[in-house]
C-alpha cells in the first residue's frame, strides 16, 4: 500500500521576500505557481496524485512542498535560501485545563441551601443539647450521601455507577499507564512501584519520576488507595496491577518510537489494558497511523491480548467550533474516550468524529476530575486525558468479573454496557458504567 | 538519517513466506536495523534510522504497508 501524502514534506525558509523566491520553487515543482484565489500573498501550485500541493507564502518568504532528497540537495546551496527543515511539526494539542470552578447545578444549590437550614438549625440544638441535636446531625450526614458522595468518593466515580461499598476491584488485572511516569512517593500508591520491575522509562534521560504531573494524575485514576489520604476516593480500580510506562517526558512530549517501546513492555509485561492519554491532532480527512492501528489490532485479535484505550484529544472549542479525532485515537482498533461534565454533557474541548475514520467509541468523566499529583498533593483537571483511565479502570472491572474475555469481547461489552447520552459523534456509545 | 517507523504488510509477508524467525533479516536487507527486535516481531513495526533517500525506496517496497517519520505526542 502506498502512503498517502497528505502534508508537505518540507518548509523551505527563503533569506528575504523577492521575486526570485518564485523561480526557486518553479524550477522544483512539477506545475507552476499561480495566484491563489482571493488570497494576494499566497501561490499554490497544485501537487501531482498523492502529493501535496506546493504553496508559497510570498509576504513570509516561506514555502512548502514535497521534496525529494535531490531537491533538498539543490536548493539547499541556493544563496537565496536560509533553511530548509522537513515538515514534522504536528499541532499540539490544547493543553490540560486547570481546575474550574464546580458548575453551579439545582442539585449544587439545593445541597448549599439544605446545609444552611441544617447547620443553623444544629447550632441552636446543639446549645439546647438533647437527642433532637444528634438526630439532625444524622439527617446532615444522610443527606450529604443523597445529594452528593463527594465527600467520600469523586463525582466520576458516582456518575459511572460506583458507589460506596462496590464489588470489583479489579484484582488479578494488570493494567498500563503510558504517560509522564509517576510519582514514586506519592502515599496514595503506598510505595507500590520499583523503577525497572514495574515501572519504566522510555524517554532518554530521564528517570519514572513523574516531574510534570500528567501521569501520575492519569495512573491516579486508574488504581490507587481505596482509602487515600485525602479522605475521598477517586480511583475505579483499586486492586489493579498498574503497569507505569513513562514515554513522555517531563514536558508532556513523546515520539512514536518510545511509545511503541511502552505499548511492547506492557504487552510483554502482561497487561491486559493499556491507557493512553496522548496524541496528536489530526486535520478532517487525514489518515490515522498505521503503526499504531497495526499494533492495536494484532492485540485485539490474540484472545489474551491488551485492549488499548486512547483519548480522543481536546482540540475543540465548542460551541464555536470542533476538531477531529486525534492519532492514535482515530486508529479503529483503538478505543476513543469523549469527556463530559459531571452533567454528563459534552466537554467543551472533546473531540468528535468528523470524518469516515476517528470514531469516538466511548465517554468518560473528563471535567474538573480530582487524582493524586506530585508532592504528595491533589489536583483537579480537565481533559480526554482525565476521561481515558476511568474507561481503563472500568475495563480492569470486567476483566476481573470474567477473566477469559478477549479484547474484542471487553470492546464490546464496554460499549453495549454504557448509558447513551447523544449524538454518536461526539458521546460514541455512551457514558462508561461499571459492571 | 531520519528515524522512522516501518509498518510491514502482515498479508504481503505470509503471501512470500516470510515468518516472524526471519523478519529480522528481511528488514535488515532493507537497511533496517530495528531498535525494537521484539516489536519487529510481535506487532511488524519496525523502529529505525533510515537515509533520507532511502524513504521512498522503503514506501515502493511491497513488503512495507507504511513508512512514518518518528512524530511528536503530546499529553492531552
Amino acid at each position: 500500500m502506498e502512503p498517502k501524502t497528505k502534508k508537505p514534506s518540507h518548509i523551505v525558509v527563503f533569506k528575504k521576500v523577492q521575486e526570485s523566491n518564485t523561480n526557486v520553487i518553479n524550477s522544483l515543482s512539477e506545475t507552476k505557481l499561480h495566484r491563489a484565489q482571493g488570497k494576494a500573498s499566497v501561490l499554490t501550485a497544485e501537487g501531482l496524485p498523492g502529493k501535496s500541493d506546493t504553496i508559497l507564502y510570498t509576504s513570509l518568504a516561506v514555502a512548502t512542498m514535497d521534496m525529494s532528497a535531490e531537491q533538498v540537495a539543490k536548493v539547499e546551496v541556493d544563496p537565496n535560501v536560509k533553511a530548509i527543515v522537513p515538515n514534522q511539526i504536528r499541532t499540539i494539542p490544547k493543553p490540560v485545563l486547570e481546575f474550574e470552578p464546580q458548575e453551579a447545578t439545582q442539585e449544587t444549590f439545593l445541597q448549599g441551601y439544605l446545609q444552611g437550614v441544617i447547620d443553623t438549625a444544629q447550632n441552636t440544638l446543639k446549645m439546647m443539647g438533647g437527642e433532637e441535636g444528634q438526630r439532625l446531625n444524622e439527617t446532615k450526614i444522610a443527606s450529604h450521601q443523597h445529594l452528593n458522595n463527594e465527600q467520600s468518593h469523586s463525582w466520576c466515580l458516582e456518575n459511572i455507577g460506583l458507589h460506596e461499598h462496590y464489588r470489583y476491584t479489579g484484582r488479578g488485572i494488570t493494567v498500563a499507564v503510558l504517560d509522564t511516569g509517576i510519582d514514586l512517593y506519592h502515599s496514595d500508591f503506598n510505595g507500590a512501584f520499583t523503577e525497572g520491575v514495574n515501572a519504566e522509562s522510555f524517554v532518554y534521560g530521564e528517570s519514572v519520576q513523574d516531574e510534570n504531573g500528567h501521569g501520575t494524575h492519569c495512573a491516579g485514576v486508574v488504581a490507587s488507595s481505596i482509602i487515600p489520604q485525602s479522605g475521598k476516593r477517586y480511583c475505579v480500580a483499586p486492586d489493579a496491577e498498574l503497569l507505569i510506562g513513562k514515554v513522555l517526558n517531563n514536558q508532556g512530549s513523546g515520539y512514536d518510537s518510545d511509545i511503541i517501546d511502552g505499548i511492547y513492555w506492557a504487552v510483554d509485561q502482561g497487561a491486559r489494558v493499556i491507557s493512553m492519554s496522548l496524541g496528536s491532532s489530526r486535520n478532517p480527512g487525514d489518515d490515522y497511523y498505521t503503526a499504531y492501528e497495526q499494533i492495536a489490532e494484532v492485540m485485539m485479535n490474540q484472545d489474551d491480548g491488551a485492549l488499548l484505550i486512547a483519548a480522543a484529544g481536546n482540540e475543540s472549542a465548542r460551541p464555536h467550533y470542533t476538531r477531529p479525532v486525534g492519532n492514535p485515537a482515530a486508529c479503529p482498533s483503538f478505543m476513543a474516550v469523549a469527556a463530559v461534565n459531571r452533567l454528563n454533557k459534552i466537554a467543551n474541548f472533546s473531540c468528535r468524529q468528523m470524518d469516515n475514520i476517528g470514531e469516538v467509541n466511548i465517554s468518560a468523566p473528563g471535567k474538573a476530575v480530582y487524582s493524586s499529583w506530585p508532592g504528595g498533593g491533589y489536583k483537579s483537571i480537565s481533559g480526554t486525558s482525565m476521561a481515558t483511565p476511568h474507561v481503563a479502570g472500568v475495563a480492569a472491572l470486567y476483566l476481573e468479573q470474567k477473566p477469559t474475555m478477549t479484547p474484542k469481547e471487553l470492546w464490546h461489552i464496554i460499549e453495549s454496557r454504557s448509558l447513551s447520552l447523544g449524538a454518536l459523534a461526539d458521546y460514541g456509545q455512551g457514558l462508561v458504567q461499571v459492571p | 538519517m531520519v528515524k522512522v517507523n516501518v509498518t510491514f504488510d502482515r498479508d504481503e509477508l505470509r503471501l512470500q513466506g516470510i515468518d516472524d524467525d526471519h523478519l529480522s533479516e528481511v528488514a535488515e536487507s532493507l537497511g533496517l536495523k530495528a531498535f525494537n527486535p521484539g516489536a519487529l516481531k510481535r506487532f511488524k513495526v519496525a523502529c529505525a534510522e533510515v537515509a533520507d533517500e532511502d524513504f521512498k525506496r522503503l514506501r515502493n517496497n511491497p513488503l512495507v504497508a507504511d513508512v512514518s517519520e518518528d512524530g511528536i505526542n503530546k499529553a492531552i
